[in-house]
């Protein structure tokens, strides 16, 4: 696309080739699992449904719950509300302060976390204690999170795992720039995928096709992917330090407003279920809300909605906590509109194409499903062009038990999820999930390692997936899981679309390899002319 | 990239963690002169939003051009904002 | 209603340059020689056509941003290129 000197050129082919070798596999990861925790919200509705689907995220009554739990913790955990939906439309209110972590080096939030049936208004789960032990009770939401937790810092305990995951962003953005900068026919390749029984042309065609096309949004994953790690990692507390000497209050009331003074008078709190009322009349649903200071006088509420219909920022509304009375919409960061606010709101719905409910999720679930084509396309490219050094053969085997061994975990996970709810399994959820995903990792890697034709792993491994997609929906149904008539009756669509998703997904990847068995193993060579490969 | 052994260790040095180090001062460092804009916060949000991009644009440059003349540009452009922030820093503790 | 109509025009513009577009079916007839069956009625577009059919595809894009239509904007975006993705795949895979 670009016309380089032949140096540049090639310095960018070794940063794109090199940059694949060291990060690619780890790329894939953080990629993969992103692309699927775009329905994390979704995965956990079909996982763990109730009966029938909920008609509002937040129904009238909503007030009534919050106030029956605010009588039940302790006064110091009113300090701070957060109230959101999870699996199946399941109210979450975590009432909290923020406490002194043991190790004494960081504040933890400790407080009483309810589960609501938001149709009866009944607590199922009340849960005490510091936010690390809370979570490692709590089942409702799990399989989301442990999904999210890969994509994010990938497992790894923070700043560490955010580091990580922010070079891996950046190494990305590497390879969109360098792949643009040195290909040379970008459109007019757009359409040619030529293949010839696997070999290094078939491949590269794969790998460059794929990624032309998804190369704008790489792009902008690359950026917001890693804006969001390393602002947390290490962004965020670098400009605390500089700009406000440190001071994290200041910056903290900078960003979001001067508290209104102290003022821990007891009054009453007004109808959150009118305030609700109202940022449904103006056309949104609810997504969370916040409430500082429960029942005080300087007590503050806000409501986040999701995006209406063609909204791409997403929002947030005031209320005077006594009047209930709306302030109206309050900026992402600081008192009034602002570029920087704007910037920030705006990486929100790029990242996670969460602004036009399945529509935009679909479309970002297919680009990410792109994305992790694109990594292995271009580390089996790369494996291809020396396939006479028999030390790339290894690198060839990672990236096929990466390919298709990482999924298979996740699949293992989630069946370990749906066990331990069933029963079946006992103990806490997530550490039964780390240990299925960990064994079934485990044992597609030795496969990886031993079987003989490389061929034959990737064969092993794919009709295990395919088997493995097909059985976790199986096992959902077995488990006593809501059937498909009365999922379909009760309105449970993620979990009829998820299903049919995992059996589609599960039937497609059989017939591939069903087809590549009846296939014959090499098709005639044709000799390709001034087609040849254009890279150096 | 090519050159003598030296060159390439230096090269490699400078576009990996020297960049970085790099970024992570330019970052703080414009906070201080960028204007704050009406609502206070552009000054230090958008360093933040920007840093892929700040990153991206040093570490393409630090290896693409003659390493001498790279190697001076990243310094200059670091020490000027490392002594705004330092100036600020000893500003803040009188 | 404006995003369907922009990505059917954009979908419509790529499907239209996918099914003539030269190199793919220089590959094309290069296979027939070896015994596949060739592309039947698709000759490769002109230059000029090209042009104008890519304009089209980018055309509603460049209408909903400047309309302010943000959301719609990423969403035709995305969705045209995994459509322009898809759609090579497929004709690939299939003589």
């Amino acid at each position: 696309m670009l016309k380089l000197q032949q140096k540049t050129t090639q310095t960018m082919l070794a940063l794109h080739g090199w940059g694949a070798v060291i990060f690619g596999l780890l790329l894939y990861w953080v990629i993969l699992t992103g692309t699927i925790a775009v329905f994390a919200d979704d995965i956990n509705d079909w996982a763990s449904p109730l009966p029938a689907a909920i008609t509002e995220t937040f129904p009238l009554g909503t007030d009534a719950m919050l106030r029956k739990a605010a009588a039940d913790v302790a006064p110091e955990y009113l300090d701070e509300l957060i109230v959101f939906a999870t699996a199946g439309g399941r109210i979450r209110a975590f009432f909290h302060t923020h406490a002194e972590a043991e190790d004494g080096e960081h504040p933890e939030e400790k407080g009483v976390l309810f589960v609501f049936d938001p149709e009866s208004g009944d607590i199922l789960q009340r849960f005490e204690g510091t936010q690390s032990e809370i979570e490692a009770q709590s089942h409702y939401g799990k399989l989301g999170h442990f999904l999210v937790e890969w994509h994010v810092q990938l497992h790894v305990p923070s700043p560490w795992g955010l580091m990580l995951t922010g070079i891996l962003g950046l190494s990305l953005l590497v390879a969109c720039v360098s792949g643009f900068a040195m290909h040379r026919h970008l459109i007019k390749d757009a359409f040619l995928r030529r293949r010839r029984g696997g070999d290094v042309l078939s491949h590269k065609d794969a790998h460059v096709m794929a990624s032309t096309w998804n190369l704008p949004f790489a792009f902008i994953l690359a950026f917001t992917g890693s804006f969001y790690s390393l602002a947390g990692a290490f962004a965020i507390p670098a400009i605390a330090m500089v700009a406000f000497g440190g001071d994290q209050e200041k910056l903290i009331e900078t960003v979001q407003g001067l508290p209104p003074a102290e003022d821990p008078r007891p009054a009453e709190m007004a109808n959150i279920d009118t305030m609700l009322e109202d940022v449904r009349a103006a056309g949104h649903r609810t997504r969370f809300l916040t409430v500082d200071h429960w029942g005080r006088q300087d007590a503050r509420i806000s409501v986040f909605p999701w995006q209406a219909e063609g909204e791409l920022l997403p929002k947030g509304y005031a209320f005077d906590a006594q009047t209930g009375e709306n302030l109206g919409e309050k900026p992402a960061l600081g008192q009034s509109p602002s570029l920087g606010s704007d910037l920030v709101a705006l990486m929100g719905p790029l990242h996670f194409g969460n602004f036009a409910g399945w529509l935009s999720k679909t479309v970002w679930f297919a680009l990410g499903f792109a994305g992790a084509y694109v990594c292995i396309s271009g580390l089996t490219l790369w494996v291809k062009r020396r396939e006479q050094q028999k030390t790339w053969q290894y690198l060839l085997r990672a990236t096929l038990w990466s390919a298709w061994g990482l999924p298979l975990a996740l699949v293992a996970a989630a069946a370990a999820y749906l066990l331990q709810q069933a029963g079946v399994l006992a103990g806490a959820v997530e550490p039964l999930m780390f240990k299925a995903f960990g064994l079934c990792l485990a044992l597609s890697g030795i496969l990886a390692g031993i079987v003989r034709r490389v061929t034959g792993v990737r064969r092993i491994l794919v009709i295990s997936l395919g088997l493995g997609l097909c059985a976790l929906v199986a096992l959902r149904l077995l488990l006593g899981g809501p059937g498909w008539v009365s999922a379909a009756t009760g309105g449970l669509t993620a979990v009829v679309v998820l299903d049919v998703a995992l059996l589609l997904g599960g039937a497609w990847l059989l017939r591939r390899e069903w087809r590549k068995t009846l296939a014959l193993p090499e098709e005639p060579l044709i000799d390709t002319g001034d087609m040849e490969v254009n890279t150096p | 990239m090519a050159g003598t052994r030296t060159e390439k260790i230096w090269r490699f040095v400078l576009a990996g963690p020297l960049v970085l180090l790099a970024t992570l001062i330019i970052m703080a460092g414009s906070s201080l002169w960028l204007p704050e804009g009406q609502a206070q916060v552009n000054n230090f949000v958008i360093p933040v939003v920007l840093l892929p991009a700040i990153w991206a644009v040093l570490f393409f440059y630090s290896v693409l051009d003659r390493l001498g003349r790279a190697s001076v540009v990243i310094f200059i452009l670091t020490a000027v904002h490392a002594a705004l922030i330092a100036q600020h820093l000893l500003q803040a503790q009188q | 209603m404006m995003l369907l109509l922009s990505i059917v025009v954009s979908a419509l513009s790529v499907t239209a340059l996918a099914l003539r577009d030269p190199k793919r079916l220089r590959w094309r007839q290069k296979l027939a020689r070896h015994g596949a069956s060739p592309a039947k009625g698709f000759s490769p577009l002109p230059q000029r056509q090209r042009r104008w059919l890519l304009t089209a595809m980018l055309v509603p894009g460049v209408l909903l941003a400047l309309a302010g239509m943000w959301a719609s904007l990423m969403l035709w975006l995305g969705a045209s290129l995994i459509y322009g993705w898809l759609l090579s795949e497929v004709l690939a895979s299939r003589p």
